[in-house]
């Protein structure tokens, strides 16, 4: 029996799912995430999991083909600033980009409350100090021709001061141009190897070959600053792994939505920031593939954020950046829109209006809300859902116990007498407040962007999500679905990923282009690919290379990526691509839109590669009966606003449902991991995979 | 809710949210759409919802007075158009006439009401500044104008989009006089995509949560964050403040006198005593003073109150004027520089006061920022580029000058503009890839930022020629703050530098890049140097380089009184120079370790005390 293992430590536990390749069994399992060194939560998680399969830790890893994992290791060394001392060397007389961050550094993802907070507003913290950035004497023009020529001795002294004075460990090179003409970078690079093997070197023309040298700079720094503490990170999990069975090196998953090979991680960490998110995007995808469907917003409902993301038609959407501590990276990455609001999100009343507020702050875990006992004393949304009826006295089958009483009076003191409520009034205030909120960011994930939901299905999944789908997932969408594993799912995205290289260029040009050098281009993106692809092992029959040009109209910021097509590329091939451009374009922004007469240029030209991974398909279980009755634990007083209060209503063990049982709202049904609130006039029926689906009401 | 309108607070706090988000999504469809990189990369454009009246619910988060100021313009619709030519459902009226609210004439509006069936709810409204709308000038300004006659043209509120349609005889005679019709085009696309967005969404707002419901958030928003700056106002002590800002043009220094009053909830801005008006360029009109001012004291004052509405804050002020002076020009004098010419006197002087009011607080003095500085050099550029395409480019890398000092902490260095907290500026390679340029240098100028013990923020420095083209043969360069600085200090803070714009013509450069080397300074370049006049249209040729030196912002308390370990921390990030450190901070360094000399710094830091008792003789 071989496996496939996804872990992911993103969050207080370390979430691990097993695919067994033989019949697809899926096992999933957690371990509390240890920060200090993630590798002891991880192998604690495996040897969970293989106790359910009954067998030992090391029996399942010598076991399994592949191990893929998704780390917060390099986002967390970003956000302390425990990265190591690093070094940049840019072209003389711009020394100071990466401080300058175009001027609105100051508010990268910042919320609009807070970017009009000026007496507050501060730019990045910056990971590369600026008496640590040097220039050197060289220029390269647009055209990627040499205005002036790097100078070897200079160079040579830079790199001298930067590591016996500064003693840096690591090195970021950036220069203008480079993507246009590298050998420049590709000189220093040399240099540096040659003069001190040990330290960690990343060019922006290997990792981001894209215009914008503000964006370029910021992820090749990033990527330097975090890049030896991550390689240590994956070199001693990959030893402790071995030791503990694993016969192949790890996989770790990367922001782009599939994993890679250790060494590629290493050589490019700032990939694996945001990979957890990313994951579940990817679970969602491939859940809605087997499921038959094509357009999905992913919705994950957590302690403390809420995260939307989209698939259309099949294919997950990307951010062509993303914003990391207030700098911009320009990688492309599985796009992931957050807010603060879940399920610890604190309730409070602002002074001077006396209105009613949910979050951002949140207790999160620690102390966690007011009936967790843990210290906690600001009424949070759990708090509200346990006052309602709607979550048991207990989570996690039992193992935290939860308070009602302690949620009732915190409610009533702070919240319910001073707006002159009752209890259960402020309680599904609390309620529809965050759900509003959380309804607001889908609305601009989709709408916002062109897209109407009612053409989509709401994926929810996190730990609180269930609790409510059914309110902020009435943007327009007939049909949520609770997938099984709703909690430990981004392991699970992590677990169903493929290997994907992404291999990207700029070299802007404006139309009619040249179709010889966009042929030559691709070759090139395309045998990089193909490269990687067959050292890693894979054949060519389970390669996918799918050829992307980011097009715009000339003065436009806004580029859309539009497939090409392959083999060697003429002027007819290039027509269709514009034709295809302006259709998408005119979809999106409304017919009459497109505007030639501006013209249009071409900028960045991608290869995105697929490694398929070949995996079992799950099994469906048979279909019973749609009478639920048989799974129903018991009858709770639970609180609807469509009933105008508290009602007498069933609820649901889902450990006893069957696929094919369907329960009519208003209902409860309790998971170990989560709970699901059924308003009225809304159904759940569980499919063969054991995933809930939710005819979400119109009323 | 403690404010007039009766609404259920559960779903005012949905809603207020979900206006806030609709007026958003008006935005982002406008820089994606838009065909400007002065919109979409510079975000030099704001969008604003408004209720029936015409008051502003919420603007967005660019340049704040672009959304202020179409209250003025949509007022005016309301109260001239009613019968001739009628407000309907599916109209848009195009705007860039200063005398009713725009800004300058290049900042062009766009605003539509919003109907019910055949009910008017309310407005949506957006202004985008465009590069080049006509007129004797190229770009913005018209050299040596005497009036409004000699500037860009002027379009009152038309109504362009007549119940959906656009009208094309007027969107012709729109984009005729200008040099970059197509851009106006593409803008203009952009600016119906962003009010069609907004009205459709209030529409399915109304659709799901009835008009009633609708129309009073619209004002209860109004009335909530007017009840909330308002309680800002009472815990502020009553008292006056005064400050004087200075605008220099042609031979004139221009003083811009503010007294601000006051008294409980409100504040009274009372410009008596202001220079009397310049026959053109740098004044701006009433309307326009009414929004900057009201910008401003959303900038010092509206913090962490959403959405931003300037129609409470509006509520909040009285703006006092002379008519015939620079702040409150009269027909026909010209304005086309209003933004950064008058509009920069304005926010001086408000930010002076409005400073020293919250300093006054135990409770609001982590709010006191000395004045930002930026933006006041542009180089509009018009030629042939590299490609033989004709093309107008406007460099507002000066976007980048340097934020205020606080009361506890340095200003931003490179932080931007005080009423557009989320402008950017353009990548060098952005630029050049564009436009045929290179650049020699752009980076944070040493020295700009005021000196105080906290220091104002350094701004930006450029040095670029042209390439891969015979000459560009248009280069309109204009500046303010040429005299004297406009980011002035507070508290004992010193003022920021001044600005400069230097050139030099017919330089070896190409031969210096033969030799293998890049030049730091304009020094470095042999060539004829020329200062030249705060105003210029010239062309530059190949060899001709450019250099500009942006403003800081003015710095905060007593400049012997900083850290000496802050001063050599900037010393070594290169924001303050030895000399300045010495001369200014009165912190001597240790030429090896760059560490303050203690005892030298005490006695230079006696040594200027010493100086300073002269100055009283």
């Amino acid at each position: 029996m071989a496996y496939i293992i996804g872990i992911d430590t993103g969050g207080t536990f370390t979430d691990i799912v097993v695919l067994s390749e033989d019949d697809g069994k899926v096992t999933t399992d957690k371990a509390p995430s240890t920060p200090r060194d993630f590798s002891i939560g991880v192998i604690d998680a495996v040897e969970n999991a293989a106790r359910q399969l009954g067998m030992s830790g090391f029996q399942l890893l010598n076991n399994t083909a592949i191990f893929a994992i998704g780390t917060t290791v390099a986002t967390n060394m970003l956000l302390t600033h425990t990265g190591t001392k690093t070094g940049h060397i840019t072209t003389k007389g711009f020394e100071d980009t990466l401080l300058i961050g175009r001027v609105n550094q100051k508010i990268a993802g910042l919320s609009g409350i807070d970017v009009l907070d000026l007496a507050r507003l501060d730019k990045a913290r910056p990971v590369i100090p600026r008496n640590l950035i040097k220039g050197v004497t060289e220029r390269i023009d647009y055209k990627g021709e040499v205005i002036v020529p790097l100078v070897y001795q200079e160079t040579a002294q830079v790199v001298r001061d930067l590591v016996e004075k500064e003693h840096v460990e690591a090195i970021a090179v950036v220069l203008l141009w480079s993507f246009m003409n590298p050998e420049h970078e590709q000189e220093i690079k040399k240099i540096i190897n040659q003069m001190y093997p040990q330290i960690y070197v990343t060019i922006s023309s290997e990792l981001v070959p894209k215009i914008k040298e503000y964006e370029r700079a910021a992820t090749t720094s990033i990527n330097a600053y975090v890049g030896k503490g991550t390689s240590r990170y994956i070199s001693s999990l990959g030893t402790r792994l071995k030791e503990n069975g694993l016969k192949l090196p790890p996989m770790i998953m990367q922001n782009m939505g599939g994993f890679t090979t250790a060494d590629e991680a290493c050589r490019k960490p700032v990939l694996t920031c945001n990979s957890g998110p990313a994951g579940g995007v990817v679970g969602a995808q491939a859940l809605a593939n087997l499921l038959g469907y094509k357009n999905i917003i992913t919705t994950d409902m957590g302690g403390t954020s809420f995260d939307v993301g989209l698939v259309v038609n099949g294919v997950s959407q990307f951010a062509s950046q993303l914003i990391l501590d207030k700098y911009v990276t320009l990688n492309p990455t599985i796009d992931v829109t957050s807010i603060g609001a879940g399920s610890g999100s604190i309730a409070w009343i602002e002074p001077d209006t006396g209105l009613l507020k949910v979050g951002p702050q949140s207790a999160a875990a620690d102390p966690g809300p007011v009936c967790y006992e843990k210290g906690g004393t600001e009424p949070t949304v759990t708090d509200a859902n346990i006052v309602l009826g709607r979550y048991p006295g207990h989570l996690l089958g039992g193992k935290i116990k939860l308070n009602k009483e302690k949620s009732f009076s915190a409610i009533k003191t702070k919240i319910a007498d001073p707006l002159k409520m009752d209890v259960a009034t402020a309680a599904i205030s609390i309620i529809d407040i965050v759900d509003s909120h959380m309804a607001d960011l889908i609305r601009k994930v989709t709408v916002a962007k062109g897209y109407d939901p009612g053409d989509f299905v709401i994926f929810s999944f996190g730990g609180a999500g269930a609790a409510h789908v059914g309110s902020y997932g009435y943007v327009g969408s007939k049909t949520a679905i609770i997938p099984n594993f709703a909690s430990e799912f981004s392991a699970f995205g992590i677990c169903s990923s493929d290997v994907i290289h992404i291999n990207e260029l700029s070299e802007p040009m404006r139309y009619p282009f040249g179709t010889e050098r966009i042929t030559a281009i691709y070759q090139d993106l395309e045998n990089k690919a193909l490269k990687d692809f067959q050292a890693e092992g894979f054949s060519r029959e389970n390669i996918l290379l799918t050829r992307l040009v980011d097009l715009r109209y000339i003065g436009q910021i806004q580029e859309m990526a539009t497939r090409v097509p392959a083999g060697d590329l003429n002027h007819q091939d290039m027509e269709r691509v514009i034709d295809e451009f302006e259709a998408a374009y005119e979809l999106k922004y409304g017919k009459g839109s497109a505007y030639k007469i501006a013209g249009i240029e071409a900028t960045t030209y991608r290869v995105h590669g697929v490694g398929k991974i070949i995996k079992p398909s799950p099994k469906k279980r048979r279909r019973g009966p749609a009478n639920s009755s048989a799974a129903i634990k018991e009858k709770r007083d639970v609180y609807f606003r469509e009933c105008d209060g508290f009602r007498l209503i069933n609820v649901y063990d889902r450990g006893k449902l069957q696929p094919g049982n369907i329960v009519e709202g208003p209902a409860i049904i309790e998971a170990v991991d989560t709970t699901v609130v059924v308003h009225p006039g809304q159904t759940v029926k569980l499919d063969g995979y054991s995933n809930m689906i939710m005819q979400l009401s119109q009323g | 809710m403690r404010t007039k309108n009766k609404i259920d607070p559960v779903t005012f706090e949905i809603l207020r949210h979900r206006v806030g988000a609709i007026n958003d999504e008006g935005a982002s469809s406008l820089m994606l759409v838009s065909g400007s990189p002065v919109a979409s990369e510079v975000l030099d454009f704001n969008t604003a919802l408004l209720n029936a009246k015409g008051e502003v619910i919420v603007i967005g988060p660019y340049i704040l007075e672009h959304g202020i100021s179409l209250e003025q313009i949509v007022k005016y619709i309301i109260a001239n158009y009613q019968d001739n030519p009628g407000i309907n459902e599916g109209d848009m009226f195009l705007c860039n006439d200063p005398y009713v609210g725009a800004l300058h004439q290049n900042d062009v509006a766009l605003v539509a009401p919003i109907y019910w069936e055949g009910e008017l709810v309310g407005w949506t409204g957006v202004a985008v500044h465009q590069q080049d709308v006509g007129g004797p000038g190229k770009g913005q300004v018209s050299i040596g104008a005497t009036s409004i006659f000699e500037e860009a043209p002027v379009f009152p509120p038309i109504k362009l989009i007549e119940r959906g349609i656009i009208r094309k005889d007027l969107e012709g005679e729109y984009f005729k006089r200008s040099r970059l019709p197509e851009r106006l085009g593409l803008d203009l696309r952009a600016m119906t995509a962003s009010n069609n967005v907004t009205s459709r969404r209030i529409r399915e707002l109304i659709k799901d949560r009835g008009i009633e419901t609708v129309k009073s958030t619209f004002d209860a928003i109004i009335d909530y964050v007017e009840v909330k700056l308002r309680s800002r106002l009472m815990e502020l002590p009553d008292g006056t403040w005064r400050h004087t800002a200075y605008l220099d043009y042609g031979d004139k220094i221009y003083p811009c006198k503010l007294t601000m009053t006051k008294k409980k909830d409100k504040l009274v801005f009372d410009f008596t005593g202001t220079a009397a008006q310049a026959p053109a360029v740098i004044n701006c009109t009433y309307p326009v003073l009414q929004a900057i001012v009201t910008g401003v004291f959303m900038m010092y004052l509206g913090y962490g109150i959403f959405p931003p509405s300037s129609g409470a804050a509006g509520r909040c002020l009285e703006v006092v004027s002379e008519p015939g002076t620079f702040v409150h020009a009269i027909w026909p004098a010209g304005v086309s520089k209003a933004t950064t010419g008058a509009r920069y006197s304005v926010i001086d002087a408000g930010s002076v006061c409005l400073a020293k009011m919250l300093a006054a607080s135990d409770k609001y003095r982590d709010r006191v920022m000395a004045p930002w500085r930026s933006s006041s050099i542009i180089a509009d550029l018009f030629g042939i580029d590299q490609r033989g395409a004709y093309f107008g480019a406007s460099i507002l890398d000066f976007m980048a000058g340097g934020a205020g000092a606080r009361s506890y902490k340095d200003g931003i260095d490179t932080g931007g503009q005080l009423g557009a907290p989320a402008i950017a500026i353009a990548n060098v390679e952005t630029h050049e890839f564009r436009y045929p340029m290179l650049f020699l240098y752009r980076k944070q100028e040493r020295d700009t930022g005021g000196p105080g013990k906290f220091r104002g923020g350094v701004a930006l420095g450029y040095m670029w020629m042209p390439h891969d083209v015979e000459e560009i043969s248009n280069a309109v360069i204009h500046a303010i703050g040429l005299q004297s600085p406009n980011g002035v200090g507070i508290y004992g803070g010193y003022p920021s530098s001044t600005h400069v714009v230097s050139l030099k013509r017919n330089t070896n450069i190409l031969d210096i890049f033969r030799d293998g080397k890049l030049p730091a300074s304009l020094d470095e370049i042999d060539g004829k140097f020329e200062i030249p006049p705060q105003l210029v249209e010239t062309s530059l040729k190949k060899n001709d380089i450019i250099v500009g030196l942006g403003q800081g912002g003015g710095g905060y308390g007593d400049p012997i009184e900083r850290d000496a370990r802050l001063v050599a921390n900037d010393v070594t990030n290169e924001l303050v120079s030895r000399e300045c450190a010495r001369d200014i901070y009165g912190v001597v360094l240790d030429p090896q370790t760059l560490q303050p000399d203690i005892k030298q710094t005490e006695e230079r830091r006696l040594e200027i005390k010493r100086e300073r008792a002269g100055w009283q003789k």
